[in-house]
């Protein structure tokens, strides 16, 4: 079966500086791939390349067998009908309510009757553990419910493939572990391909089939998380140490513990 | 309880911190702790109350000293809170501004020129999209979001005619005033109705309507904009396979476009009516000798150049507002900067597309 996602060669800059450098990987059918790396590593702008946002200025890149460099906008648009895509900070359009944000793209097919739309909003918000959410607006919830409800708009048209950006950033950690277990969830039922960005070490090991590390903009390791635990590059070594050590030495509840009587 | 400075039973050095760990507490405690070179023990006995930064600076003693600070005698409210940061993320920066760099005055001089060619770029494709939306498109089965330009022209026009009208009165009344003072002198107070009618039709009604709008609705609309670009929600329906021009820049220019020439003739009437007010009250000209003149000093193509002038100003500022909103850079001050470009970029070009049309009109005769 062909690769969900295919990169050869990719390199992108913005203006001088080199953002990526000839990344090639792929995503295979219904895996969950995370990529990671320090910040500024280039993982959100391969995300952007993978949705279409930005354009490879080298080499090839496919998602579900298109180069989305070479469509022209209108075939890109309706493309990008089969991706999904969860922000860093949910991205819900904040003059709509929850319901009209995830209604969005279902209205944009006019065969879709208004009843139908209503159902499905209804059943993606419950799935995420939303219910009862579609009249509030989105600067009513919560940083962790807006996040809730960005997956469920990126899940809204029943996508081939999700990209998900820093979903666990500024989270507590229960809040975290549950949208880690939501995703799996999906996962789990639908059988939906993912591509994650973060640099929490904790959630990429959880939900992750195989992690892709991104060190100023290089791939150093692809594997699975058992794999990227035990790689002997020193690079990928030092991050994973430095995020593992950060995660136990950094965290507020363990200075508590550490340090105070 | 000991005093600051002294030492504990272990021989570690005490800091001991008052009642309420603040800024101004913790920069103290800070200070003393610095002073001692081996461990420390952060005596927290006293606090009864303690802000973000008093908060905060403990987290940087122990990430500063390590294993060498022990806190003692924390209030568990304290403590709760320190748990439940998220300190993961916060740390991650480790210096706030630390990658801006100054670029050099060459560089920053160049690249803003190239931005300043690449906006024009990006406003004329955005003009010649807008009419391919508007003329092409619904005739190949795209629909065009009429809801959507109702709904912009209720809040960019509808909303705007109390101050439109409200301006254009007061345009009105001042012309009149100084028209009649002038004319006075030759004995044709009456000829006041004749400059009050087409000053305000061919010129200052669509000139002053294009203001008020660009400064009501234009920066509305580079505000909004540019506010949906620094938060993703544009990316967001690029993702989602809705085209952002069509469906949110093209209802607020169609809106503007079509809301200004009606705005414009609102603003004509009222205007006349100002000077109708000036005329017949205050100078006692005869009504209907000011109806007759204004009926006959003003032509059907004097209506039309300014309805001409205003749909032209209406894309000119609408254009403005979304070309600056969509090429908004950086955050909050980002947006600031676009709203108030918007502003002043909108202002010249309506005075200099004006000046541009008088000159047209004048040497082709109209």
């Amino acid at each position: 079966m062909a690769p969900v996602v295919a990169a050869r060669g990719v390199s992108f800059r913005y203006g001088e500086r080199e953002v990526l450098d000839g990344i090639s990987f792929e995503v295979r059918a219904g895996e969950i791939v995370t990529i990671m790396g320090p910040s500024g590593c280039g993982k959100t702008t391969l995300l952007r390349l993978i949705v279409g946002l930005e354009r490879p200025q080298l080499g090839e890149l496919r998602v579900l067998g298109e180069e989305l460099s070479t469509l022209d906008e209108d075939r890109a648009d309706r493309f990008r009908r089969r991706l999904g895509m969860c922000f860093q900070f949910g991205a819900l359009l904040n003059s709509l309510t929850v319901g009209d944000n995830l209604a969005l793209p279902l209205r944009e097919d006019p065969r879709v009757p208004e009843d139908l739309i209503s159902i499905v909003v209804r059943s993606r918000l419950s799935q995420v553990g939303l219910a009862g959410a579609e009249e509030r607006l989105p600067a009513e919830l919560s940083g962790g419910m807006r996040k809730r409800a960005g997956l469920a708009r990126a899940l809204v048209l029943d996508p081939e493939l999700v990209l998900f950006d820093e979903p666990t950033s500024g989270l507590d950690p229960v809040t975290a572990a549950g949208l880690d277990r939501t995703i799996l969830d999906v996962r789990r039922r639908t059988g939906t391909t993912m591509v994650v960005v973060t640099h929490d070490l904790a959630s990429a090991m959880t939900i992750s089939d195989r992690l892709v590390v991104l060190i100023e903009g290089r791939i150093r390791a692809i594997g699975s998380p058992g794999e990227i635990e035990r790689c002997t590059d020193a690079s990928v070594a030092d991050f994973v140490k430095r995020r593992a050590a950060a995660a136990a030495a950094g965290g507020g509840a363990a200075i508590v513990a550490r340090h105070f009587d | 309880m000991e005093s600051p400075g002294s030492e504990s039973s272990n021989g570690a050095a005490v800091a001991v911190a008052t009642e309420r760990l603040d800024l101004e507490a913790a920069l103290a405690l800070a200070a003393r702790v610095a002073e001692r070179p081996g461990p420390v023990v952060v005596d927290l006995a006293a606090v009864r109350a303690f802000t973000g930064a008093g908060a905060a600076s403990l987290v940087y003693l122990v990430r500063s000293r390590g294993d060498g600070v022990r806190v003692h005698g924390a209030p568990e409210d304290l403590k709760r809170y320190l748990r439940e940061l998220p300190l993961d993320e916060i740390v991650q920066a480790d210096c706030l501004g630390c990658g801006i760099e100054e670029e050099p005055f060459l560089v920053a001089a160049g690249g803003g020129w190239l931005d300043f060619v690449d906006g024009m770029r990006y406003f004329a494709q955005l003009g010649l999209e807008f009419l391919y939306w508007v003329c092409i498109a619904p005739f190949r089965g795209v629909r065009l979001r009429v809801g959507k330009a109702v709904t912009e022209l209720n809040r960019m026009g509808v909303e705007a005619i109390p101050i439109v009208a409200l301006i254009a009165l007061l345009m009105g009344v001042i012309l009149a005033l100084n028209a009649a003072g002038q004319l006075r002198a030759y004995g044709a107070e009456k000829y006041t109705a004749n400059l009050v009618g087409i000053a305000l039709t061919r010129e200052l009604a669509p000139v002053i309507t294009a203001i008020l709008v660009a400064g009501r609705s234009g920066s509305a609309v580079a505000a909004e904009i540019a506010t949906m670009q620094v938060s993703e929600e544009i990316d967001a329906l690029r993702v989602m396979g809705i085209n952002p021009r069509a469906f949110l820049l093209v209802p607020k220019l169609l809106a503007l476009t079509l809301g200004m020439p009606v705005l414009v003739i609102l603003a004509s009437l009222v205007g006349i009516g100002g000077g109708f007010l000036v005329a017949v009250e205050a100078l006692g000209l005869p009504a209907r000798v000011y109806w007759d003149q204004t009926i006959s000093a003003l032509h059907v193509q004097d209506l039309a150049l300014g309805g001409i002038k205003a749909l032209v100003f209406g894309a000119l500022v609408g254009l403005t507002g979304c070309t600056l909103g969509m090429r908004v850079r950086g955050g909050a001050t980002g947006v600031g900067r676009v709203t108030t470009n918007a502003v002043v970029v909108s202002y010249v070009l309506v005075i200099v597309a004006n000046a541009l049309f008088t000159l047209l009109f004048f040497l082709i005769g109209l």
